[in-house]
This record gives C-alpha cells, structure tokens and sequence, in this order.
C-alpha cells in the first residue's frame, strides 16, 4: 500500500512531463510518418555508371522520425531527474520523504520504477503506434523491419542513461563542486559509445553497461547521501 | 556481503566515471595546447616556408614522376602530363624520351589507349546499417515501369541474407537469393554475407543492376528480371579484390573492347571471367608478380593487359615497406612500370617496361623547425598523458587489423594522447604516485585501498591523480595525542589510535543526566 | 530495561575541519518533554538529524529505541514523529491527497478522526493546495500530519520559527495533547524560551557544539543567578567572583551573573570586597542569554550609552 501511493505520487509529479512528451511525439511523428519516401536515384533519368550507396541505403518513413524521438528521450531523462532528485534538494522535501517506515533503497527504485513507466507510457506506447502505422498503411514503401522498433526501443533508452547521469549528479556529495557534473558529461561520452556499435545487441549491451555504471553509485550514493 | 559487495562496486564505477572524465578534459587541454601552438607557430614560420628548390634534371623527374602514364595496346608508353595555366585541361603527350607527341584537350586525343579496370575492394557496408539517431537503414533497390514510375521494391535483409520484393501495397511478390527468384521462402538458399556491391544503371534499361559479391561468390541481379546470375562459385577459396573492365553497358561502354572481371583470389592466381564469350580462365601469374606493388588491369580490343607499378628496391612486406618509405622520404626512388599481356591460356607475356625516378621530398629548414619545436612541445604538454596508453596502443596495433571500424576512433584518441617523452612522463607519474602515498597515509582506512590508488595514479597520471583528489579529499586536524596529521574520514588517528579530543569541561556546566529510573511527566 | 528512548553516545559531527557537534552525550527518558536550546548555530539541527540517521556522525554514535540511529529500521522510523523547521510539504498536493498519502504508511496507527477534528479546528478546507497556504497554515497541516500518526516520539526541529502567537499557542496544545497519551516522549529544539518554559520538563543547552547544560528546567532557573554589586571605589576584582558567566560594569556598580555558586560564597566575598548587593530577578531568556554570551558586556553599536 505504502508502495503503491509512493509510486502514485511519483508518477503524478513526472506526469506532465510524460503527456508533454507524448504530445510533442504524436504530432510531430505522424506527421512525419505520413511523408512519402523517396527514392532519388534517377534524378536526370539518365543512365549512371555507378549509383552512389547513398542513394540505396534508404530510412523508411519512420525512421525520420528517430530523431525527435531520440531528442524526447534525452529530455524526458533530464526533466525526470530533476523532478524527482533535484526537486527536492531545491524546496527541501527529502525529509519529508525519506523520514517514514520505508527504506532509502525501496524508495529509490520506487522513483526508477516511476521513471521506467514514464518512458513506456509516454514514448514507447507512441513509438509502437508509430510502427503499427508504418507496418499497415499505404505509403508506397517496403513495410518497415523489425529492428527498427528495437533501435527506437535503443533511442529511448539512452533517455534513461540521462536520468541515471543526472541523478546521480543531483545526489554526488563531491569533495570538489566540479566533480558533481562529471555524470552528466560522463554520459556524452557513453552516448557516442552506445551508438558507433554496427549491431543492435552490441547498441544494448554498451547501453546496459552504462546504465550499470551510473545505477549502481547513484543506488549507493543515495542510501548513504546526508540531507 | 552483498552490501559491501555493491559498494565496492559502485565505488569503483564512481572513480571510473570520474576518471574517464578527466582524461576527456585532460586531452581536451592537450589537443587545444598543441593546435594554439601550431597556429602560432605556423604564422611565425610561414614566410619562411619557401618551396623546396629543385634542379633542372630534378624538374624534368618530377614531371616524369607526376604524368599519368598510360598504355598502347602493342606496349608503348606515352606520358600525358595536364597543363592548366590556360585555366582550362589541356593535356600534353610525350614519350619515354621527353618528346612532346601531341597537345590538346582530352576529348581530342589521338589514340585510344588501354582501357583501365575499375578496383572493387571489400567494403564494410554495417557500417551504413548501425544505429545513428537518424536510424540504420535499409538496402532498397526499386524498379520502374516505362513512365518511370515506382512499382516495385526489393529490399536486402541482412541478417536473412537475401532480396524480398514488394509490391506497392506492401504485398511480397517473392525472394532473390543465391538460388535465384524464388516466391517460397522454402526454396530461399541466402546469401553469404556481403563483402560489397557495385550498382548500376545501364544504358538500354532504367532499372538497377548489381554485382553482389560474397566471400566465395559472386553473382550479377537484375531487379527487373528478377534474375540473379551466378557469375563465379568456388567455396574453397576466398575472394579478394575485383577488376571491373567494360562490363556495365553504360553510356563509357566501348562495344569493341573487351569485357571481363578479373576476379583476385586469397592465395591463389586470380580467375579471368570474359563476358562474350562466357569463360573463366585461370590465370598462371607468377608469384613475384603478385608480390610487387600496384596491379591495373586493362583490356582492348584484342586482348587483356596486367600492369604493375612498384619499387623494386623496396621490401614485399608491408609493414616493412610502410617504414623503408618513411626512412627514404629525402632520398631518389626509382618506380619501375611493367605491361604484361594475359593470353588466351591465362599465361603472361611481358610487353614493355619503364623506369623512372621521383626526386626527394626536402622541406624547408623552416618546416623542419617547425616539426621539430612542435614535436618538442607535444612531448612536454603530453608528460601528463597517462603511460598506460603506450601499452594500449601496442594492444590496439595488435588488434587493428582484425577490428579496425570499431578501433579507428580510439587509435586516434591514444595517438593524440599518446606521451612521447618516456623520461617526462614516467618522471611525473612517479611524482605524483609519491604525493597520492604523502596524501594517502593521514587518510588512511586501510593499505589494500591505498595500493589500488597508488596503482591508479601510476597508470593514468595527472588523471588519476585528480580522480584521486575528487574522490579522497577529506579534511585533516593534528592529532592532540601524537602530533601527526589525522584524516577525519576515521573517527581515530591511524598513528596511535587516540579518538578525537573532548572538549575541556567548564566549572559553570551544568551537567545533570537523567538516571535510568528518571520519568519525569 | 532501558527507559532511555534516546540516547547519544559521544556523538560527534564535524564540517570540514570545525566541529558542529562535539562528543554530545544525551539521555532523554520516556515520557518526557526535552527542550533543546542554543543560539544560532550552536548544533541543535544537527543533533537531530544525527539522531535520526539523516546524517552520518565523524565519532560516536545515536540510539533511538535502543537502536543505532545510522540504520533505524522503518518499522521504527513509524514510530517516530518528525517536524522540521519550514514545514516543508508537497507544495503541489492538496490537504487530502497529502492525508492519503500519509496515511498509506500508518495504516494501523493513523487517526483519521483526530486528523478531521484538526482541520477543522485550524479551519483549513482539505481542498486545498499545500502551495495556496501561508507559512503558518503549512506548521498546522504539518502538525495535524505528524501528529495524527499517534508517534511515540516526536522530534520538532525548530517548529514555531516565523509562527504568530495564535499558531505557536496551538502547536504547544498539540504537544500536550500527545503528552497526555502514556509514555509519549518530545524533543524539540526552540529559539522561543518562553514556549519552552511553559511545556519542557528538562532542556539541555548546547554552546558551539558542545553541551554545556543537561538538567531540569527548575535546576537551570535556581542555579543562574544575577547580582548587583556596588563597590567603594572603582577598581573591581571580577575575576575574583566564584562561578561568574556574565557581568556588565560602570564604574563602582557591577551586575554580575553567576552559576552553581550558593548564595553564602556571594555574600562573603561581597562582605569580602566591602560591597553592597541585591540579587536582581531574571527571566529564562535573560539566564539562557548570559550562559551562552560571552563573559563580558560588547557594546553592539558605537552610538550605545556606556555601561
């Protein structure tokens, strides 16, 4: 029960940023869904001696809309950090939380618990509708393939990596002040790893370390953190 | 245990975030130290960089050295050197001899010479298919009817390994693979996995043809026809490179040359696959022709030519050859040139050979200094790069050939990184190993952590020296007891024991605790 | 059996190299209302947040129900009342929403009625958000929340700071309504003396971390006492004065606070130095004032009429 309210009152707080996203990823993907691919390489009608492999290594529909969903992503993490970590080092409710007969861990994977759903909510239900779309409707291109739903699965993920990153930045009682956003220009870093892998298990696996190496000290960091 | 197990852990995660951290920044201040230094130095030295001063014979060798050299199909050599002082091409031609034969534009030349293969090498192309923010993508040959419109779509799975088409209301019209056009998956044979591609549009069709090759195949596809050909098949031995000479009939097809693949094996002579007629000849190359340097393949009307261009003093090895270069950069280097002619029996027979000499590279004595003091100061500005990435760049070389896309980046970050004076940064990792130790020991909570620091610093240096500071900087007070500095991260002193002193008692306390059996209400 | 519900063991916190707390060693019995005194950043907030594990101590150590405080089991943090100073709350929630919240965590404890009883009293409607309130409204919602969890300990950090009369009245009716319930223990920490006077039974009073007072309130009251002397010619032997913590002089006169010295040693060394005296009457701010000042009356500003 006492679980149960406390994710309540996580995901209502993480709540607007989850319908904002959801928003933003529902008008801006279909519109970019419903967009025709093209196939350029018969610009002149002309025959070519060699047709440059950048004019076959074509993204479906859906494909463009990686991007906004990648940059949702990143934002969603930030803004989940800073609601549940930052937020409350601002207006000084961490007692008020954590001072009641539930542990530091319990709490903490409460709030992954919250984030977790707010990604799947938000993003994930969005992005599979998306994939449905482009899977059943008539736009003149080959059905998308089933990675693709995995890499948006991959992109949405790296959100996740940020809200480790920045968290455990939020928690980080470094000796030396700069040292707090070492996570967070930590994760650029990781970011630029996840993704130069060719295959989509090794785009996880370098993802899953990642999470690992920011959960883990950000799990610790929390249980021992001084309010 | 699990508890201390996790905070081991993430304890050492937190320095590695840390660390990692600091070795970005770290190369982040060398590399901006060392391009300010060039730019600065760049300006101060540049009026000085004059162009290095050639005699005349040396002149005549360059030109010799920088001409195209191109092939009669009897054997002859003309050099064609371009000329664009009338800021427009015009090409020159002279013979062995220095003779000018002949001046004009391109389009005007007087002969046909030999017509040169175009090389296919192995290509990575999962490198276009990995995750990007704009996602991987798909291989889409389409196919169009006489309006050029789009109606048809045939994409390559990779990890199936073979074409499936569709139609444009994304029904699957059927399967191209190594068996051919099939509309059963049952019957799919896939392809092995690709080694590269070459498409093209040819002149009498508005569709796409493509030469797949594999390890041990290689095939031509017609999407139109939704045919694929097999056009060479040998399991046993792999595939290496591909001449292509004349075989697309595109608008630069010559109707009179020759067509044909010359098809390079991996420790085998290569294959000669003619298209009209359809034969494959083996070819009896001897072996210290495929050793030599760079081979071109040719065909005309009559017949085909292999020519190769080399160094014959230089080692075969290629390691070897690398470093002979870089060793002889201010010394002549004679290039000999060689045409043989492939007969109908796939023997060679020698036609011509051209030797010739290109001068030494002599840089000025300002770009020299200036090689040198930038040398000098990456040498100083690079004592703080950690020795460990000298021990990874060896493990890296070690590991180029096999992983070269994924290791590119970091081959360079390491080369950027990389110390180059031994003396300097093993000096300052030795010092700074010394100040961790005189930092630790008033802070000590146990040796085992202390000699991993120790070991840290050593390794990475200035960053793990600063990743130690980040993570171990507690305060120190004297101990009231023995006098020594004492970290407050322990609540005794680590040289006698004593705990943290009370504070003096003050006659005016006034100190009654309760008893036990006080209860007051 | 140990009818300490808290206790600190040498207790000892310091921030870089100064020590906030230093080697505290408290008792609170069960049952008891403990007032815990000391000017601005003498350490108050950081004995409770050390006592209650929300900070990790440099030496010694906390117990709360005869359990180290640095890892207090939830089912003992249940039975622990907090409120800290600002009454800082889930600005976004309403009174109700913040009610059934709290309430999922003391299912069996809970009061809903008293709860109810409270707001009513208070005259706050549950609709309301927690951000719509004033500060005292919050320090009532704060209190009903707190206290309608039936703790068997309740430590207040500070709760009346920026609180009108009306507020600081109902929240020391509070804590008697929880005194009143058996074996009920209060630690609060206090700047407003004369509240603690009315509710405390004992007090300590901790001066730059150290503990320098730890006894009931009427001890604190009969043992600080001020004089007035006057001499017969000016050159006064202060430091002569047995138990002196404050004295202010002009010229022959001298007021003189003194501790734990019997009113004979006064006398005698007042008949001692030729001087008259008069005991002056204190009140408990004026006692806690001069424990913790310095020794000797500082002119605060240049314009100030001598002493």
């Amino acid at each position: 029960m006492k679980y149960l309210a406390l994710l309540r009152k996580e995901i209502r707080e993480c709540l607007p940023w989850v319908l904002l996203a959801a928003g933003i990823l529902f008008i801006f993907g279909f519109q970019i869904v419903i967009q025709p691919t093209t196939f350029p390489y018969y610009p002149d009608d002309e025959a070519k001696e060699e047709i440059d492999p950048f004019y076959l290594f074509r993204w479906s529909s859906l494909s463009g809309a990686g991007s906004i969903l990648l940059f949702l992503s990143l934002c969603l993490g930030a803004a989940f950090s800073i609601r549940q970590f930052w937020f409350p080092s601002f207006t000084r409710t961490w007692t008020f939380l954590l001072h009641r007969n539930i542990t530091r861990t319990a709490v903490f994977f409460v709030k992954i618990t919250a984030a977790v759903l707010g990604f799947a909510l938000s993003l994930l239900s969005l992005w599979t509708l998306l994939f449905l779309y482009s899977v059943f409707a008539v736009d003149y291109s080959p059905p998308p393939m089933p990675h693709v739903w995995l890499e948006g699965l991959f992109l949405i993920s790296q959100g996740l990596v940020v809200y480790f990153a920045s968290s455990l930045s939020s928690v980080l009682t470094a000796k030396w002040y700069t040292t707090r956003l070492f996570p967070v220009i930590f994760v650029f870093m990781s970011l630029y790893f996840c993704f130069y892998p060719k295959t989509p298990a090794l785009n996880f696996l370098c993802t899953g370390l990642s999470m690992l190496i920011l959960a883990l000290p950000l799990w610790q960091e929390f249980r021992n953190r001084q309010f | 245990m699990i508890r201390s197990i996790i905070h081991s852990f993430s304890s050492a995660q937190k320095a590695v975030i840390v660390l990692l951290v600091m070795l970005l920044i770290l190369l982040i201040i060398q590399t901006i130290s060392i391009n300010i230094l060039e730019v600065v130095l760049r300006k101060k030295y540049s009026p000085d960089w004059e162009h290095p001063e050639l005699s005349e014979i040396e002149q005549i060798q360059q030109r010799i050295a920088e001409a195209d050299k191109v092939f009669l199909p009897d054997g002859t050599l003309h050099l064609l050197h371009s000329d664009w002082t009338a800021r427009q091409e015009m090409i020159e031609v002279y013979d062995t001899a220095g003779q000018m034969l002949w001046k004009g534009s391109r389009s005007d030349l007087p002969h046909e010479y030999l017509k040169p293969a175009d090389v296919l090498y192995k290509e990575d192309w999962t490198g276009y298919l990995r995750v990007s923010e704009n996602f991987s993508r798909d291989l889409i040959f389409t196919v169009r009817n006489e309006k050029k419109q789009i109606r048809e779509f045939w994409r390559y799975d990779f990890n199936k390994r073979y074409f499936t088409g569709y139609g444009l209301q994304k029904h699957i019209l059927g399967y191209l693979s190594a068996s051919g056009f099939t509309e059963s998956r049952s019957e799919i044979r896939p392809f092995e996995p690709i080694q590269n591609f070459h498409a093209w549009i040819p002149a009498v069709s508005w569709n796409p043809r493509c030469l797949l090759w594999t390890e041990h195949s290689l095939f031509e596809a017609d999407f139109e026809k939704r045919s694929i050909e097999i056009l060479y098949e040998n399991p046993s031995v792999p595939i290496g490179r591909l001449f292509m000479v004349n075989w697309k009939e595109t608008a630069s097809y010559k109707p009179s040359f020759l067509s044909a693949i010359l098809i390079d094996l991996i420790d085998q002579p290569p294959i000669l696959l003619q298209k009209n007629p359809r034969k494959a000849i083996p070819l009896q190359i001897p072996d210290e022709l495929l050793k030599k340097g760079r081979r071109t393949f040719y065909s005309s009307g009559q017949s085909f030519y292999l020519e190769v261009h080399w160094l014959p003093k230089a080692p075969m090895d290629n390691k070897q050859y690398r470093k002979w270069l870089q060793e002889n950069r201010d010394k002549p280097l004679d290039y000999r040139i060689e045409l043989y002619q492939i007969r109908e029996d796939g023997t060679f027979e020698h036609l011509s050979q051209f030797d010739y000499i290109k001068p030494p590279y002599r840089p000025s004595a300002s770009v020299k200094l200036y090689e040198n003091k930038c040398s000098q100061f990456k040498g100083w500005v690079t004592f703080s790069s950690p020795p460990c990435f000298a021990w990874f760049r060896k493990i890296l070389t070690v590991l180029w050939e096999s992983e070269r896309y994924i290791l590119e980046d970091l081959k360079e970050f390491t080369e950027r990184m990389e110390p180059t004076n031994p003396y300097l940064y093993y000096s300052a990792a030795s010092v700074l190993t010394i100040l961790t130790l005189l930092h630790y020991k008033p802070r000590r909570v146990g040796w085992f952590k202390g000699t991993v620091w120790l070991a840290v610093v050593f390794c990475f240096n200035l960053a793990g020296f600063l990743t130690y500071l980040a993570l171990n900087h507690y305060p120190v007070v004297r101990c009231h007891s023995c006098g020594r500095r004492r970290g407050l991260n322990r609540p005794d002193c680590p040289a006698c024991g004593a705990p943290l002193p009370s504070p003096p008692a003050r006659d005016t306390d006034l100190l009654y605790p309760p008893s036990p059996q006080t209860m007051v209400s | 059996m140990n009818d300490f519900v808290l206790q600190t063991f040498q207790l000892t916190k310091y921030y870089h190299k100064t020590p906030a707390l230093d080697h505290l060693n408290l008792c609170v019995p069960k049952g008891c209302v403990y007032g815990l005194l000391g000017r601005n950043g003498s350490g108050k907030t950081t004995a409770i947040k050390l006592i209650l594990g929300l900070l990790a101590p440099t030496a010694g150590r906390a117990e709360v129900f005869g359990h180290p405080s640095d890892n207090l089991p939830p089912s003992l943090r249940s039975r622990i009342g907090y409120i800290t100073e600002g009454h800082h709350l889930e600005r976004w929630m309403t009174i109700r929403e913040l009610e059934h919240f709290q309430k999922a965590f003391y299912p069996d404890q809970w009061d809903r009625r008293f709860f109810a009883e409270m707001l009513d009293y208070f005259e706050l409607s549950p609709k309301r958000k927690i951000k719509t309130l004033s500060n005292g409204q919050r320090a009532q919602v704060n209190l009903a929340l707190t206290l309608a969890a039936n703790p068997e300990l309740l430590i207040m950090d500070d709760p009346m700071l920026g609180l009108d009369a009306a507020v600081r009245r109902q929240f020391l009716e509070g804590m008697v309504h929880l005194i009143q319930k058996e074996g009920r223990t209060i630690l609060f920490s206090s700047h407003i003396l004369s509240d603690v006077e009315r509710v405390a039974d004992r007090i300590a009073v901790i001066d730059k971390g150290v503990l320098r007072a730890d006894c009931t309130l009427e001890e604190f009251r009969m043992q600080i006492r001020k004089y007035l002397f006057e001499f017969p010619q000016p050159n006064i032997p202060v430091d002569t004065l047995p138990g002196l913590i404050y004295s202010k002089r002009n010229q022959q006169m001298l007021e003189a606070t003194v501790v734990k010295t019997p009113e004979e040693a006064i006398y005698e060394w007042a008949r001692r130095h030729q001087a008259a005296v008069e005991p002056v009457p204190m009140s408990i701010e004026d006692q806690f004032i001069e424990f913790t000042g310095p020794k000797q009356a500082r002119k605060l500003f240049s314009w100030e009429m001598p002493v």
